[in-house]
């Protein structure tokens, strides 16, 4: 039985349902149908449903604004600065990201064609100082104390391939002696104190490789300061060359080996 | 999305977005502004847009966070009325009385855009805004919510509510000028 519409009372929203699907907005088939079948037995349903279809012609009869030609042309440009400005990040971004490669290439190839620290390649007295400033006292296996030179250079001869000849100064105290790595190859290292200072004697076969950077030990101590604060001391004596590192402070190496000249 | 992509579904909502920035704001200065400010905050996050179709939606909500803004550091929300047609009032003021064989079958069908206009400008703010956003820029109930921010129920009451009043409105409209309705055969008062 249908129901007449406009001899009901006024009529209340039916739901929001019937809105939703009048804009197509009810996704349940079920729910459709419903309606669908409300609106073949419902004058009261067709009724709202052609109210909102005239409600919506005359909304969509609506004078149309358009926005002004000036704002029209404002939002393109803005859009087009906006544009010219994305592509000039996108090439900058490229460039960087290029720029990047080519120093990680470089970065590569600088590391596997650096210049490969070979013994000998270090400067004789930057590798006596390195070693000096980290020496520290070794087992009764590897260092030997002793103050007499005679048995220390046994002791040296038996762990060396050459026999390292002790000077005995009435500065220094002899304390210890050991068989150490300079620049890779192996060397004498006698530890003297003096005053309050500890000093590292390097001792190796005179034309080793390790001394190839220096130029022409001679005999008398040629005497350098480091910008560390040593005193380095180089010298040679029947084919062998002498090293000598001390800290510069209350003992000075130059007034002393200045008398072996 | 480039700035051509953009640039190309930006333009083609611009007037849709003006004339919803008209209604919200009464103002066409303001109105220009929202836009113009609703297209810079969505050029700063052009390279977040993915689908074209989600261009224009993105656009209204931008425009009406914008709106909302200015109306909160307002204090007032300018109240949103619908423009008249200078062509429709020039024809009512013209004629003693609208020729009701021009209109549709129904109350609402006898009702002019002037009423119709006027019925939309007499509806609460957040009626109009839904009502607009469906009936004039076409927009789904998913996107409707996106756009103002609210649940989907809420939209869809909404939605019925405006419809009802605009209903009661213009039927209201149609007794007083005495049209009848064809489907009852009565007449109004």
């Amino acid at each position: 039985m249908e129901h007449d519409a406009v001899n009901q009372p006024p009529e209340q929203p039916l739901a929001p349902d019937l809105a939703a699907y009048f804009d197509g907005e009810l996704s349940d088939p079920e729910e459709v149908a419903r309606f669908e079948s409300m609106i073949r037995e419902d004058a009261r349903v067709r009724e709202q449903l052609h109210e909102y279809e005239v409600l919506r012609t005359h909304l969509r009869r609506l004078p149309k604004t358009e926005a002004p030609p000036y704002l029209r042309k404002r939002i393109a440009y803005m859009i087009s600065a906006r544009g010219r400005r994305m592509n000039a990040l996108r090439m900058v971004s490229r460039l960087v990201v290029a720029g990047a490669m080519v120093a990680a290439v470089v970065a590569v190839g600088a590391f596997w064609n650096r210049p490969i620290q070979r013994p000998g390649n270090e400067p004789i007295y930057a590798a006596m100082v390195a070693d000096h400033v980290k020496y520290k006292p070794a087992t009764s296996d590897t260092e030997l104390f002793e103050d007499n030179p005679a048995d220390l250079e046994t002791w040296l001869s038996a762990r060396l391939d050459f026999s390292p000849e002790i000077p005995r100064w009435d500065w220094a105290e002899l304390k210890s002696g050991r068989p150490c790595s300079l620049n890779g190859y192996k060397v004498a290292l006698v530890r003297y104190r003096c005053g309050g200072d500890e000093m590292s004697l390097y001792i190796w076969p005179a034309n080793r490789p390790a001394q190839r950077d220096t130029v022409a030990i001679s005999h008398a101590p040629e005497i350098m300061t480091t910008d560390l604060g040593f005193e380095v001391a180089l010298w040679s004596r029947d084919d062998l060359t002498y090293g000598l590192v001390a800290e510069r402070g209350t003992t000075s190496i130059t007034e002393h080996l200045g008398n072996t000249r | 999305m480039t700035a051509d992509e953009f640039e190309m579904h930006a333009l083609s909502s611009s007037d849709g977005l003006y004339s919803y920035a008209l209604r919200l704001t009464q103002n066409q200065e303001d109105a220009a502004d929202l836009v113009q400010e609703t297209f810079v905050k969505a050029l700063k996050r052009l390279e977040g847009f993915r689908e074209p179709s989600a261009v224009r939606p993105v656009l209204f909500t931008i425009l009406y966070h914008c709106f909302v803004d200015l109306w909160r550091k307002k204090k007032r929300r300018p109240r949103l009325v619908a423009l008249p047609d200078p062509d429709e009032l020039e024809e009512l003021t013209s004629a003693a009385l609208p020729n009701p064989a021009r209109y549709s079958s129904g109350l609402l069908g006898e009702a002019l855009s002037q009423e119709v206009s006027a019925a939309l400008g007499d509806l609460d703010d957040e009626l109009r805004e839904t009502l607009w956003l469906r009936e004039i820029e076409d927009f789904s109930y998913t996107e409707i919510a996106g756009i103002l921010g609210l649940p989907l129920g809420t939209v869809r009451s909404r939605l019925s509510r405006a419809r009802s009043q605009m209903a009661a409105s213009l039927q209201s409209f149609a007794k007083q000028r005495g049209y009848t309705n064809p489907r009852s055969g009565k007449e109004g008062s």
